[in-house]
C-alpha cells in the first residue's frame, strides 16, 4: 500500500483503499458521485495530490459495491431515465416493468446497513 | 430477513474508539484544533481531507456537535483576532493592500475548514438551525475584523478618499477598491439585517456623491450655458456609471444614478429650461436639436423630468401658435397663415422626431403587456373548452407578438421612434391654437384651394402627396369639421365648374385622404360631385349629338351644361336675371332635350355660376373674351343694340341685383381690360353713371381673360351668413343623433343622453351642450321623445 510521497495512482484515476486492505482504482469522474469525495479531490488536501483515498472504517466488500454503484447511477442521471432505488434482493419477487428495463441494483441484505451507512458517510 | 448469501449478517457500526476512550471528544478536538490552524495558516497540503473529516463525522456521530461547533467558534474568533492586529498595524499605504490580503487567505482557508466539516454542517448545524461554518466565518470575519472599531473607520475614509482623488483626476488602483468592495459585498449583512457594502462603504459614498455634486451644480450654473452644462452633466452620469462597473459593486448603479441625476438635474430642471438664450425655449426656437436630445435623454430618468419638460414644449408650441393665428398680417392673408402653421408643423414635427426618441428595445418595453389579455370563459366552463380558449390565446399573444416584431422591424432602419407623450404634447397644442382660431377651417379649405389650383401645376406625383398629407395633418386638428366640409365644398364648386383645377389626380387624393379620416360619409357628396362633372360632360354630348342629328337651331351657340344633383352642391338659388334671348333659346332646347331623357327631374338654372366665351369686334379687330361670367355676358350683350347705357337702364334690362352689377361693372370697366367706359371715371358706381362701349379697346394678345372667378376669404357678413347655416345644419344632424341613441337604448338619463351624444358628434364638430338641451327639448315637442313622469330627469323613446 502506498503511504507516503508521490503518487503511483495515474491521472484521471484514483484509489480507494479499505480498512481490510483491498484498492480499487477507479475512473476519478465516477467517483464524484460522492459529494465527500469530488471535494477532497478539489481542495489542496493531500488526497487531491496523491490521489489515493484511505476509508480505513470501510470494509473491502462494501467498497466494492459502492465502486460498483459509482458506475451504475450515473447512467439514470440527468438523462430522463429513472434511478431506480437500489433495493434488495429479497424485494426481486416483485419487479415492475421499469426496474426490469433498467435494471436493477442489488444489494445484499447482509451488507446493506454497512452500505447505507458508508453511503451516507461519503454524502451520495 | 433471511440469510440468502452465504456470509454472515452482522450489523455493525464503524470503529468506535469513542466508546474505549472517555476523552474521546478532547482527543479527536485537539486533532481538528491543530488541523484547522494549520489551515488558517495555508499548510493544507500535508494534511489528510479523509482524516479530518472522519473525526468531524465521529464527533457529531457521538452527539458531540456542539462541542465542535463551540471549538471551531473559539478557533476561527482567535485567528480574526490577530488578523485584526496585523491589519491595525499596517501604515495607510499598504492598508487596504493588507485587508485585502488577509481577507482572500480567510476566504481560502474558510472554505477548506467549510469542506472539512462538511457532515457537521449538514447534521448538526442544520437541525439545530445555526450558522454553516462557512456564514460562521464570514459572521465573525465583520465583526471582528471589518468591524473593529480601529479598523472600519479607517476604511471607510481611506476607500471615500481613493473615489475623491479619482473624481478629481487622479489614478487610483482601481482593482484594489474593486477587490475591497467585492469583499464587502460578499460579507453578506449582519445579525440585525444591515448590509455591511452599505455601512461601510455605499452610504458615505452616496452622501460624498451628494455633496461633490451639489457643489459642482451650483459651480457650473453660475458660469455656463444650459446645453454646457447638460454635457458635463451628462459626462459626470456617465463616469459614474463607469466608475460602479470598473470597480464598485452593481448595485450601487442605480443608487449613485439618482443621487448624481438629483443633485445636477432634478434640483435645477426649472431653472435649466428657463435659462436666458440657451435653455429649452432657445433650442427650441433655434433649433438645436442635438442639445434638445441631450436634454431630453438626461431630463426622461427624472422624476417628472420629462413631464415638466413637455409642459413647456406644449406652451411654448402654443405661443408661436396663438402669434402666427394673431398676427393681423396673416389674418388677412389667409394662405400665409397657412404655410406659417405648416413651418410651425414641420419644426416641431423635425424635433420630435429627431430629439425625443426612444431606441426600438425600449419602446417595447412601453407597449401594453400583452399577458393582459384575458381568458375568455368563466370559471363555470368544463376543462375541454378551457384548454381550447387557452390555446387559442397562446396563438392570439404569438400573433400579436409577431406583429411587433414587424413594426419594428420596419422601424429598425432608424433604430428609434419618437416619444409619443412628446408627439402628441405637440399635436395638442397644434390642437388647442388651430381650434383657438375661429376661421381654421376656411383659411385651410383656402390653402388646398391655393395648392389645387396653382401650386401643383408641374408638381411631381410625390410633392403633391407630400404636401396633401401635410394639409391632412392639420385637418386632424380640426375640431369643426362640418364647417372645413361647407368651405371646401365650396371651393371645390368652383374648381369644377370654372376647371381650375390642375390635377383631377390630387383633387381626388385629398377626397380619398379625408375618407380615410373621416368616414365615407363626410365625402359622399364631393364625390357626387365629381360624379355630376362626368355625367354632365357625357349628357352635353349626346345634347350635341341630338342637336346635330336634329338639326335643331342653337343660334351659333355651343352650349355646355352642367347639371348639378341639388343636395350635394353648395348653390344657393340666385335671383333670376333676364338672359339674352339667344341663350334663352338654347336652354329651352336643352330642356327638352332633357326632359324627354329624364321623366320627372325638374331643372333650376342657376344663372350666377355660369360662364360664357364670347367673341367681340372693336372696329376692325376681334377679341375671344373667355371666362365671362354670365351676369356679365348679359351685360354685354346689351351693348350690340346700343353704344351707351345708364346704369339704371342696364339694370332694368337685366335685372341683375344691385350688388352684383356693380360689382360687374365695375371689373368691366375699370381693371386691366377696359371693355366699357365709365363716365364719371370714378370708383363707385352711382345709378345716373354712363357706360359706353370702347371701341377703342386694344389689346397684345387675341384671348382676353374678363373675370377671373376664385376663391377669396370671405368678409365679416358672408362669414356670418355660414356660419348661421351651418349652425341651422347641426340642427338636424343632433336630432338624428339624438334619435338613434334613444332608438337604441329606449330609456336613457339626461346627462348620459347628453354624453352619449357629444361623443358620437366630436368626430363631426363640437357640439355645445345647449344646442344639444334645445334638440331634445324640440324632439320632445315634437313627439319622438318624452320625459317620464315620475322622474323628469329621463327620457324615453316614443315608438
Amino acid at each position: 500500500m502506498e503511504q507516503s510521497g508521490e503518487s503511483i495512482v495515474p491521472e484521471g484515476l484514483i484509489r480507494l483503499v479499505s480498512g481490510d486492505g483491498f484498492q480499487y482504482t477507479i475512473e476519478a469522474q465516477y467517483a464524484t458521485v460522492s459529494g465527500v469525495i469530488q471535494t477532497m479531490m478539489n481542495s489542496s488536501f493531500k488526497e487531491s495530490r496523491t490521489r489515493i483515498v484511505n476509508l480505513p472504517h470501510v470494509k473491502g466488500r462494501v467498497l466494492e459495491r459502492i465502486c460498483q454503484y459509482f458506475y451504475y447511477i450515473p447512467r439514470f442521471r440527468g438523462g430522463g431515465g429513472m434511478a431506480p432505488f437500489p433495493r434488495g434482493s429479497a424485494d426481486s419477487g416483485a419487479v415492475s416493468s421499469v426496474d426490469s428495463f433498467v435494471g436493477v441494483f442489488e444489494i445484499p441484505p447482509e451488507l446493506s446497513i454497512d452500505i447505507y451507512v458508508c453511503a451516507r458517510y461519503l454524502d451520495m | 430477513m433471511s440469510h440468502r448469501n452465504s456470509g454472515r449478517f452482522l450489523i455493525s457500526c464503524f470503529p468506535q474508539p469513542a466508546q474505549l476512550d472517555p476523552h474521546f471528544a478532547e482527543t479527536t478536538w485537539q486533532t481538528l484544533d491543530h488541523a484547522i490552524n494549520e489551515i488558517n495558516k495555508r499548510n493544507t497540503s500535508n494534511l489528510s481531507f479523509e482524516q479530518l473529516y472522519r473525526y468531524s463525522y465521529n464527533m457529531v456521530l457521538h452527539k458531540h456537535g456542539e462541542f465542535l461547533y463551540n471549538g471551531l467558534t473559539r478557533l476561527q474568533t482567535q485567528h480574526l483576532d490577530t488578523v485584526a492586529d496585523i491589519i491595525k498595524r499596517t501604515e495607510p499605504p499598504a492598508f487596504l493592500a493588507e485587508i485585502k490580503r488577509q481577507w482572500c487567505w480567510f476566504e481560502i482557508s474558510l472554505a477548506h475548514v467549510r469542506d472539512v466539516l462538511m457532515y457537521m454542517d449538514r447534521h448538526y448545524v442544520k437541525p439545530n438551525k445555526k450558522k454553516t461554518v462557512y456564514e460562521l466565518g464570514l459572521s465573525l470575519f465583520r465583526t471582528g475584523v471589518v468591524g473593529h472599531p480601529a479598523i472600519l473607520p479607517r476604511l471607510s475614509e481611506t476607500l471615500l478618499a481613493s473615489i475623491d482623488r479619482e473624481r478629481n483626476g487622479e489614478a487610483i488602483d482601481t482593482f484594489l477598491v474593486q477587490n475591497i468592495t467585492q469583499m464587502l459585498a460578499e460579507l453578506g449583512v449582519d445579525d440585525s439585517a444591515n448590509s455591511v457594502y452599505a455601512n461601510v462603504f455605499e452610504d458615505g459614498f452616496l452622501e460624498r456623491t451628494r455633496q461633490f455634486y451639489a457643489r459642482e451644480a451650483t459651480l457650473y450654473l453660475s458660469e455656463t450655458t444650459c446645453s454646457e452644462y447638460l454635457r458635463k452633466a451628462s459626462q459626470r452620469i456617465n463616469e459614474e456609471r463607469l466608475r460602479v462597473e470598473n470597480y464598485l459593486q452593481m448595485l450601487t448603479a442605480p443608487k449613485v444614478r439618482r443621487v448624481a441625476e438629483t443633485e445636477l438635474i432634478s434640483k435645477y430642471m426649472d431653472k435649466l429650461i428657463n435659462m436666458e438664450n440657451s435653455g429649452l425655449l432657445w433650442m427650441l426656437r433655434n433649433d438645436k436639436v442635438d442639445d434638445l436630445r441631450l436634454m431630453y435623454t438626461l431630463f426622461k430618468d427624472v422624476t417628472d423630468g420629462e413631464e415638466i419638460m413637455r409642459t413647456y414644449l406644449k406652451k411654448e408650441v402654443l405661443d408661436r401658435g396663438t402669434e402666427i393665428v394673431q398676427h393681423p398680417e396673416n389674418i388677412r392673408d389667409p394662405i400665409a397663415l397657412i404655410n406659417a402653421i405648416l413651418v410651425l408643423k414641420d419644426k416641431y414635427d423635425n424635433i420630435v422626431n429627431s430629439a425625443f426618441t426612444i431606441p426600438i428595445s425600449q419602446e417595447s418595453d412601453l407597449l401594453p403587456s400583452l399577458n393582459s389579455v384575458g381568458i375568455p370563459g368563466g370559471p363555470g366552463t368544463n376543462s375541454i373548452t378551457m384548454n381550447i380558449s387557452a390555446k387559442h390565446m397562446n396563438t392570439a399573444v404569438q400573433m400579436g407578438a409577431a406583429n411587433v416584431d414587424t413594426s419594428n422591424a420596419s422601424q429598425s432602419s432608424k433604430e428609434a421612434v419618437p416619444d409619443k407623450r412628446f408627439v402628441s404634447a405637440v399635436n395638442e397644442s397644434f390642437e388647442r391654437f388651430i381650434n383657438g382660431f375661429n376661421r381654421a377651417a376656411e383659411y385651410l379649405s383656402l390653402y388646398v384651394d391655393k395648392l389645387l389650383r396653382k401650386d401643383f401645376k408641374g408638381c411631381g406625383d410625390d410633392e403633391i402627396e407630400a404636401k396633401l398629407d401635410a394639409v391632412m395633418a392639420l385637418f386632424r386638428y380640426l375640431h369643426e369639421r362640418d364647417v372645413f366640409e361647407r368651405y371646401y365644398k365650396q371651393h371645390l364648386q368652383k374648381r369644377l365648374l370654372y376647371s381650375r383645377s390642375t390635377s383631377s389626380e390630387a383633387e381626388r387624393s385629398f377626397i380619398t385622404k379625408m375618407k380615410t379620416d373621416c368616414g365615407y360619409m363626410y365625402t359622399s357628396k364631393m364625390e357626387v360631385m365629381f360624379k355630376d362633372m362626368k355625367t354632365s360632360d357625357d349628357t352635353t354630348a349626346q345634347f350635341r349629338e341630338s342637336v346635330a342629328k336634329e338639326g335643331a337651331d342653337m343660334r351659333g351657340i355651343d352650349l355646355r351644361v352642367f347639371v348639378l344633383t341639388t343636395m350635394s352642391w353648395p348653390v344657393t338659388q340666385g335671383p333670376n336675371v333676364i338672359l339674352p334671348e339667344d341663350a334663352v333659346h338654347c336652354t329651352s332646347n336643352f330642356e327638352i332635350f332633357y326632359y324627354k331623357k329624364h321623366d320627372g327631374r325638374r331643372l333650376t338654372w342657376q344663372q350666377s355660376l355660369g360662364t360664357a366665351e364670347l367673341r367681340a369686334t372693336f372696329g376692325d379687330r376681334m377679341y375671344d373674351l373667355y371666362s365671362v361670367s354670365a351676369y356679365s355676358m348679359c351685360i354685354l350683350m346689351l351693348f350690340n343694340d346700343h353704344d351707351s347705357l345708364t346704369y339704371k337702364e342696364i339694370s332694368n334690362a337685366t335685372r341683375i341685383p344691385d350688388s352684383e352689377l356693380a360689382r360687374h361693372l365695375q371689373s368691366l370697366s375699370l381693371t386691366k381690360h377696359k371693355i366699357l367706359r365709365k363716365e364719371p371715371r370714378e370708383k363707385d358706381v352711382k345709378p345716373d353713371d354712363k357706360f359706353i362701349f370702347n371701341s377703342d379697346f386694344q389689346s397684345r394678345s387675341r384671348r382676353i381673360k374678363i373675370q377671373v372667378v376664385t376663391a377669396q376669404k370671405e368678409n365679416e357678413a358672408e362669414r356670418n351668413q355660414t356660419r348661421c347655416r351651418i349652425n341651422a345644419d347641426r340642427g338636424p344632424v343632433i336630432d338624428t343623433v339624438i334619435v338613434r341613441i334613444m332608438k337604441h337604448r329606449k330609456v336613457l338619463e339626461h346627462n348620459q343622453l347628453i354624453a352619449e351624444v357629444t361623443k358620437e358628434l366630436e368626430s363631426k364638430f363640437e357640439p355645445n351642450t345647449q344646442d344639444i338641451k334645445k334638440r331634445i327639448e324640440s324632439l320632445v315637442e315634437r313627439e319622438y321623445l318624452e320625459r317620464q313622469k315620475e322622474k323628469r330627469q329621463v327620457y324615453q323613446y316614443v315608438a
